[in-house]
Parts: C-alpha cells; sequence; structure tokens
C-alpha cells in the first residue's frame, strides 16, 4: 500500500471542498480520478501533495501517518507533484529545470539524463533554452521529466494532457506506462481528459461535489452511457 | 431604542460608523470629559508646562495624516514630515517677507498649507499614476524627505536668502542664525486693530491648537465613516478589485494623499508659530521615524488610538530624554515590539478589550443594533 | 585642464560613483529580489561591517581579512535577524519595512550609546597617483573593482551553484519549489545573511574611505534606495547593473558640472522618470517583455 486516504476532507477558508474521501492506492498502481470542472480534484491533489491542510482524515503514505506533513517531506519521502498548469521555472533552463527534481526521494548519488532525454528527444534539443520560451507539450514533457529525474516512488499529476497536443499526450502516456511496468511507479493521476486515463490507468474513479462516486474501469469510463452520467460530455 | 439615545444617534450619525474605535454613549461622554479638561487645564498648568503641552499637541496633525493614509487607504509614506518641514519653511519665508508689510500673516498661512499640497500633487501624481508598489512609495518618500535635508543644510552662506529670509544652513530659520528675523507666530485677524498673536506661551495658541485638533478628529472621523470612507478601505485591501468596481483608486490615493500632505503641514505651520524657529533636522530619518512608530505601535487603524498614542509616545520621549540618548533606542524597542507583538496596536488591543467588556455588561446596546451591528 | 586630464577625471568620478552604488545597493537588492522585503536596516549592517573591520585592524589583522570578518560578521547578524524577526513578516512588506526600521534605530543609536559618536578610522591603502595637476587615489579604483567583483561572485553563486539554483527557483515559485523538495524558510534565511553579510563587506571597503560612526550606513541609504527601486527585484544583477550604470552616469555628469548636491538631485529625478514608466524598476520591465516575446 502506497497511498492511503481515510475519510480526508479540506477546503479553503472554511468553505469544505474535498469531502470525506478514501481510497488505496497499492504499490505500482495506476489510479484515474476524474470528474468535471470544479468537483475538487485538484484541492485533492493539493492535499495529498501537502501544499493544503487536510481540515480533518489521515493520509497515510507507505506506512506513514503524514497528514501533517507539509510538501517538502512528500517531495523528500518521494513523491512526485506535476501540478495544473506544470508548475515549470520559467526562468531557469531546460536543464535547471530538470535539476530542481533532484531533491525528490531525497538526494542521491548520480541521475541519469541521458535517460530523460530518450524520453523526450526535444528537451534534449533545447536543455539551454529558458524553459519560458519552450511550447505547451515541451512545457509538459519538462514537467514529467523533471519529477522523474529522482526515481521517484509515487507520482501526483493533476491534468497533464491539458492544453496539450495528441502525440505528446501519446509520448507522454508511453514513459508513464513503461516507467509504471519497470519500477512500479505508482501513480495518481487526476484529469478531465479521458484518453490519458484510458491509455495508463487500470482503475478509476469517479469525483463530484468533493466525495468519490463511483469506481470503474477505463473500459467502462469511455462508454458513452457513463461519460455522459458522470462528466456531462 | 430610547428617545435620548436615539437623539445622541442621529445627532453623532456621520462621525459614528464601523471604521472608527468607539461609538456607544460612554465613548462620547468620555470624549466630552477629555475636551472638558483641555478647555479647562490652562488655568492648572504653569506657563511653562502650558508651553510643553502645545509643543506635544502641534504633532496632532501629522499623525492623523499619517494615520489617514496608511490605516486607511494602506499608504505607508515614510516621509510625512517632509510636509511638515516645507509647510513651516513656506510659512516662515513668506512670514518673514511680509509681516511687517501686512501685519498679519494670511499669506504665510496659505503658502504653509498650499506649498507642500502642491508637492504631495506632484510626488503623488507620479507615484500613484504609476502604480507604483506600496514598498516603492515608502522608501521614495524617504529619500524626498533626506535630499531636503542635506539641501537645506547646505544653505548657511549669504546668498541663500528668499526675500528677507535667510535659509541659515542647519541652523534654519529663526533666531540662531545670526540674523535678526525669524518667522513669526500666527498673526491672524480681521481689522488692523484686532489682531491676535499666536505665540508659543499663549493661551491663545493653545486653545488655537485643541479647536484644530477636535475640529480635525471630528471630520477625519466623518471621512473615515463617510462612504468615502469605506471605499479607501477597499482600496487599502483590494486596490485592484476596487477598481473594476467603477472607482478612481489613483485620483482617490492622491487626494488622501495631498489631505495628509495638508495636516502635516499644519504641524509644521503650529510648530513654526511656536517656537518661532525650524531647522533642516525636521526633514530627518527621525522625525520621520517618528510618526510612524506612535501610529504603528498606538493603532494605524483608529484615528482614536493614534491621537491618544502620540500623545502618549511624546511624552514618554520627553521623559526618556531626560534620561540621556537612551530615549531614541527604546523608542526602536517599542516599534519593533510593538510591529512583533500587537500588530493592530496597543491602544487599539485595549480599546477592543473594552468594547466587548461593554457589549457583555450591555451598555451602549441601544445605540448599537440595526443599523450599525453589533 | 586639458582634455586628457578632463576624461580621466570624468571616468575615475563614474567608477567611484559606481563603486558607491554598487557596493551600497547590492546588499538590499538581493534581499529585495529574493523576498520582496527592504531591509531598512541595511546602513546598519554596513555599519557593523565597518566597526568589525576596524576593530579587526587595530587588533593587528590585515585589512582584506579584516573586511571579511566584517562581512562575517554582518551576515550572522543577518541571520539571526530572519530567524527572530524577518520571518514573521513574509506577506506583510509594508510592516517588514517598519520593523526593520526599528531595528535601525535601534542598532544606530544602540552603538551610538555604547560605543560613542566615532570609532578609530582605518588609513586609507595603495597613495595615490597624478595625472594633471589633479591626483586620484588607487583605493578608489580599487573598490570600484572590489564592486564589480563582488557582482560577479553574487552572479556567479546564483548562476552555478546548487544553493542559487535553489535560490532562483525559490524566487520565481516558492511553492513549487518546496513541493519539489527545497527548504524554503532555509534559503530565505541565507539568502537574507547573504545580504546583509555583503552589505557587511560594503561597509568595510568603504570605511577606509571615511570616518566611521554609528550612522556611517545612513548616509549611503537614499542611494541604495534609489538604486533598487530603478533596478528592480527581478533580476538581481542584470538590475542592479543596469540601474547603477545609468544612475551613475546621471549622477557623474551633474556632479561634474555643478556640484554633488544637485547630483543627487539629478538622480532622484531620473529615478522618478524611470518608475513613472517602468514602475516596478528595470528588471522587471525586461523580464515582462521577454515573457511577451514567447509562448508558441
Amino acid at each position: 500500500m502506497v497511498l492511503a486516504l481515510d475519510a480526508l476532507s479540506s477546503g479553503y477558508g472554511g468553505v469544505p471542498i474535498v469531502r470525506d474521501v478514501s481510497l488505496e492506492l497499492r504499490s505500482g498502481e495506476v489510479l484515474g480520478v476524474v470528474g468535471r470542472n470544479g468537483v475538487g480534484k485538484t484541492t485533492l491533489v493539493k492535499t495529498i501533495a501537502g501544499l493544503l491542510r487536510a481540515t480533518s482524515g489521515r493520509i497515510r503514505y507507505k506506512d506513514r501517518d503524514v497528514t501533517d506533513r507539509g510538501a517538502r517531506d512528500m517531495a523528500r519521502l518521494g513523491m512526485g507533484y506535476v501540478p495544473q498548469g506544470r508548475g515549470i521555472f520559467s526562468r531557469l533552463s531546460v536543464i535547471e529545470n530538470l535539476r530542481m527534481g533532484e531533491q525528490i526521494g531525497g538526494r542521491q548519488a548520480s541521475y541519469d539524463y541521458e535517460q530523460i532525454f530518450e524520453w523526450f528527444p526535444r528537451l534534449k534539443e533545447r536543455v539551454r533554452q529558458r524553459a519560458g520560451t519552450l511550447s505547451g507539450g515541451e512545457q509538459q514533457m519538462l514537467a514529467i521529466g523533471r519529477v522523474l529525474v529522482g526515481r521517484p516512488d509515487f507520482l501526483l499529476l493533476d491534468e497533464p494532457s491539458e492544453g496539450i497536443q495528441p502525440n505528446i499526450v501519446q509520448q507522454i502516456a508511453e514513459v508513464l506506462v513503461r516507467q509504471n511496468e519497470s519500477r512500479n511507479l505508482t501513480i495518481l493521476l487526476v484529469e478531465q481528459n479521458l484518453d490519458l486515463v484510458y491509455m495508463t490507468a487500470e482503475r478509476c474513479v469517479v469525483m463530484d461535489k468533493g466525495a468519490l462516486v463511483a469506481e470503474l474501469t477505463p473500459e467502462e469510463l469511455v462508454e458513452p452511457e457513463t461519460a455522459k452520467r458522470y462528466l456531462s460530455i | 431604542m430610547l428617545p435620548l439615545a436615539r437623539l445622541i444617534d442621529r445627532a453623532l450619525g456621520p462621525v459614528n460608523g464601523p471604521l472608527e474605535t468607539g461609538r456607544s454613549p460612554p465613548f462620547w461622554l468620555i470624549f466630552l470629559g477629555v475636551v472638558a479638561v483641555l478647555v479647562i487645564a490652562p488655568s492648572f498648568l504653569s506657563r511653562y508646562e502650558l508651553l510643553n503641552f502645545s509643543n506635544f499637541l502641534t504633532n496632532i496633525f501629522l499623525a492623523l495624516g499619517l494615520c489617514l493614509i496608511w490605516g486607511y487607504a494602506g499608504i505607508l509614506s515614510l516621509g510625512q514630515s517632509a510636509f511638515l518641514g516645507l509647510g513651516g519653511y513656506a510659512y516662515g519665508v513668506v512670514g518673514i517677507n511680509l509681516i511687517e508689510a501686512h501685519g498679519n500673516t494670511w499669506l504665510a498661512l496659505l503658502a504653509g498649507l498650499g506649498f507642500p499640497v502642491l508637492v504631495a500633487a506632484l510626488l503623488g501624481w507620479i507615484m500613484f499614476y504609476a502604480r507604483l508598489k506600496g514598498v516603492y512609495v515608502a522608501i521614495l518618500m524617504l529619500v524626498v524627505t533626506l535630499l531636503i535635508e542635506t539641501f537645506l543644510n547646505q544653505t548657511a552662506g549669504q546668498g541663500w536668502s528668499i526675500g528677507l529670509a535667510h535659509l541659515g544652513g542647519n541652523n534654519g530659520l529663526g533666531r540662531f542664525s545670526g540674523v535678526i528675523r525669524e518667522p513669526p507666530s500666527l498673526t491672524l485677524g480681521f481689522s488692523a486693530d484686532a489682531m491676535m498673536i499666536f505665540g508659543g506661551k499663549t493661551r491663545a495658541f493653545y486653545y488655537l491648537i485643541v479647536g484644530l485638533g477636535v475640529v480635525s478628529y471630528l471630520g477625519l472621523r466623518a471621512l473615515v465613516n463617510s462612504r468615502l470612507g469605506h471605499v479607501l478601505v477597499a482600496i487599502r485591501e483590494d486596490p485592484d478589485r476596487t477598481e473594476t468596481l467603477g472607482y478612481d483608486v489613483r485620483r482617490l490615493q492622491l487626494g488622501v494623499f495631498c489631505l495628509s500632505a495638508l495636516l502635516a503641514s499644519l504641524s509644521g505651520i503650529l510648530y513654526v508659530s511656536w517656537g518661532n524657529f525650524i531647522t533642516p533636522n525636521v526633514f530627518g530619518v527621525y522625525y520621520n521615524i517618528l510618526p510612524v512608530i506612535w501610529v504603528a505601535v498606538a493603532g494605524r487603524k483608529s484615528l482614536t488610538a493614534t491621537v491618544l498614542g502620540a500623545v502618549f509616545l511624546v511624552w514618554l520621549s520627553q521623559k526618556l530624554a531626560i534620561q540621556g540618548d537612551i530615549a531614541f533606542v527604546v523608542l526602536g524597542f517599542i516599534l519593533l515590539g510593538g510591529m512583533m507583538l500587537l500588530p493592530e496596536g496597543v491602544i487599539t488591543g485595549i480599546g477592543e478589550r473594552i468594547g466587548r467588556l461593554f457589549d457583555r455588561l450591555g451598555i451602549g446596546a441601544a445605540t448599537r443594533g440595526g443599523r450599525h451591528g453589533g | 585642464m586639458d582634455t586628457l586630464t578632463f576624461i580621466v577625471s570624468l571616468l575615475y568620478q563614474y567608477a567611484d560613483t559606481l563603486a558607491l552604488l554598487l557596493l551600497a545597493a547590492i546588499g538590499l537588492i538581493v534581499i529585495f529580489g529574493m523576498m520582496g522585503v527592504i531591509n531598512m536596516a541595511n546602513g546598519e549592517m554596513m555599519m557593523i561591517g565597518a566597526y568589525i573591520t576596524s576593530f579587526s585592524y587595530y587588533a593587528g589583522i590585515p585589512t582584506p581579512l579584516a573586511v571579511i570578518f566584517g562581512g562575517l560578521g554582518a551576515g550572522l547578524v543577518g541571520i539571526v535577524i530572519e530567524l527572530l524577526i524577518i520571518r514573521r513578516f513574509y506577506g506583510q512588506l509594508l510592516a517588514s519595512l517598519v520593523a526593520t526600521w526599528g531595528l535601525s534605530l535601534i542598532m544606530s543609536q544602540g552603538a551610538y550609546l555604547l560605543l560613542g559618536p566615532l570609532i578609530k578610522s582605518v588609513p586609507t591603502p595603495f597613495g595615490s597617483f597624478g595625472v594633471g595637476d589633479l591626483s586620484f587615489s588607487y583605493y578608489r579604483i580599487f573598490i570600484f573593482a572590489m564592486g564589480l567583483a563582488l557582482v560577479a561572485a553574487v552572479w556567479a553563486l546564483f548562476a552555478f551553484s546548487r544553493f542559487g539554483l535553489h535560490a532562483r527557483a525559490t524566487m520565481e515559485d516558492p511553492s513549487m519549489a518546496r513541493a519539489l523538495g527545497v527548504d524554503v524558510k532555509r534559503i530565505y534565511s541565507l539568502t537574507f545573511g547573504l545580504g546583509t553579510g555583503l552589505a557587511g563587506v560594503a561597509g568595510g571597503l568603504l570605511a577606509l574611505t571615511s570616518t566611521i560612526g554609528p550612522f556611517y550606513g545612513q548616509t549611503y541609504t537614499p542611494q541604495a534606495f534609489i538604486t533598487v527601486v530603478v533596478g528592480g527585484g527581478a533580476e538581481i544583477v542584470s538590475g542592479l547593473l543596469a540601474s547603477a550604470l545609468s544612475l551613475g552616469l546621471v549622477k557623474t555628469v551633474v556632479m561634474n558640472q555643478v556640484n554633488i548636491l544637485l547630483g543627487h538631485v539629478a538622480m532622484l529625478v531620473f529615478a522618478l522618470v524611470v518608475i513613472r514608466m517602468m514602475p516596478s524598476g528595470i528588471s522587471d520591465w525586461v523580464e515582462r517583455r521577454r515573457s511577451q516575446g514567447r509562448r508558441a
């Protein structure tokens, strides 16, 4: 068990957004969290990442209670977080952004950047460029490459395919699946776009009004009836 | 609601409101009491004590001005005393030149009030219309005042005169400069025989300050509790949002900034009228940090707290000054300690506690239901 | 005065002015760029550096080491101040301004109370040289070089070291830096200490050119503030250089033609004009232009 949420609630300024969410992620699992706009997916992610304090409930990460731990601790414990909007440092270069991922999981003796460049050749082309000059898709590859530098155990991704062209989404999906298969990387993926979820997830949960309302397989999710019901697509 | 309470509430309407501490009948009773004490005080004070007390009170306007712009509009200026100085110098220079010709200081008064406001308008136009960051506004004002101080400090030579007024370098305007003319006290009246001279030692000066002080205090209370006051607070909290609501934020900021300069210049004019001298020191760091200390420590979001705090802290500095130079260090600690421990201000904190006590005892509840809320 | 002498003297004055602006402002702008905090006690940090330099010198320590001690001392004081005081004011910029002003008052007046109005000044080394019928001090050229060296050192630190990388990331997005495992609080402490340490070194270097007293640093404050306001906090090194070069030019030309006071006035007027057009300083304006011109 990598991540366990027990009746987790959180919100902003006394307004509850995430209500009583419980779920468990086994090691090596890829879980998709889907739902319409505004149901609280990002709030959930931020709470797990340690950027937002939970108002009630508990979070366990690798058998450790991390409910009161902050984002920095979570990173050091091996959690790689890619926020909505990528969160890259536009004033730093590509390679500098990648180097910022070195703390995840604690500092290590060596890092394999060549591998990152194998997965994302476009990053190698632009290695010294300011990250702010990259296209949206390239920035997303950079954000994902960044969290993989430190060989994390767990990835937390918030809408990684938002605004990205399909072929890059494909590339990202391949990297994620390969990492998941070779290193047993556990992934929690929050998405509105179902393609990436379909390509990578084994299990999905649907969120509505801050709570989990259904659990599905990706095949069930992409059925037009289900999609309409839960995601009003 | 009792009919009398209702009458009081109506009369006090404009100066009572949620944006200023103290609005219950007990508060106003205390206020009247304080004014009464101030009015009869000269009968009980020696000439020296009166002179001293008048000096204390000249600072009120400077403090009120800073409270207005910082506490209500969110504009911190670290150079407010510059306007005090500009007002004093302008008044002094015009006064020296015209006192014999005119026999009064009306024009000097006008110059003393008008010149700093013009300077404030110019600086404010540059800063607020450029939407300068608050931090920059603060330090820019400090730079301006220090530069004026440096300039005036080197006006010692004979050539540095405006008409009959010799600027006097670091000795300033007045008897220390060795040249005969000193800036006159306020000499005001409507006919040549009925001139009143408001010299520092006189009761006339004392009552002038008390009168102006009460008027300013009540006037500012009315201002901050009016719709304009609420807009200022909105600007303080979120200028962008206030702008999207249709208010011309920059013009309002400029307006209050000029008003604060006007108040500071009043302090400057009264100071010159009191002592018949002014030196470039008033533009220096110490004179500028003082109002910041008063307002920050007493409670910047409350006019009442500021007035009380200013008077108390000036009294304290005087007491400490007798011990030697330790006064400055103590004030520094008071400022630092105040900012760290009681960021909303000491007097505001106490006032709130008293207010809650009154609430619990049910005093003043009669006038505080409904419109103003509890 | 012949042309050569005039040119040399003008260049010398420019270098001297640049030295002063760079040294007075570098500590301030490092802290401002990182945290948005204006350290009103920057002058007092320079004073601490100068005092330690003087005491060390008269204790027999060689001058360069004495200056370094001044920097270290001011840096340590800075870290302590950050831990005890500045930390409480993140996000409240005006309050931190007032709090550090209180600190400045305590330190300068405290120094005055404890150590008197003046302490022993350190003699200016290196002597002078003549061009035409004017004489110039080697040391002033030296501190100009030192000013540039300090700026270069700061640039190198931020560009090449791991601390610098983490610091730049924190400057841009502290929340994301934290989510990547950076100890943001430690970055802030160290940066504040770096800023005060730089001010201490500056104070030590400049101490060899003047008398030293409790209000020693305050004479540099207005020029330091103007430099920071014009430079802006977006890019520390380029902002500082752009600001110092332009302000220095204005001051030198006016100072040369009229007098030093009008030189300061001209600097202020120039600064007001610049901020009317670029309210957050030159570096911020440049940064905005850069970020508008991209986006594939």
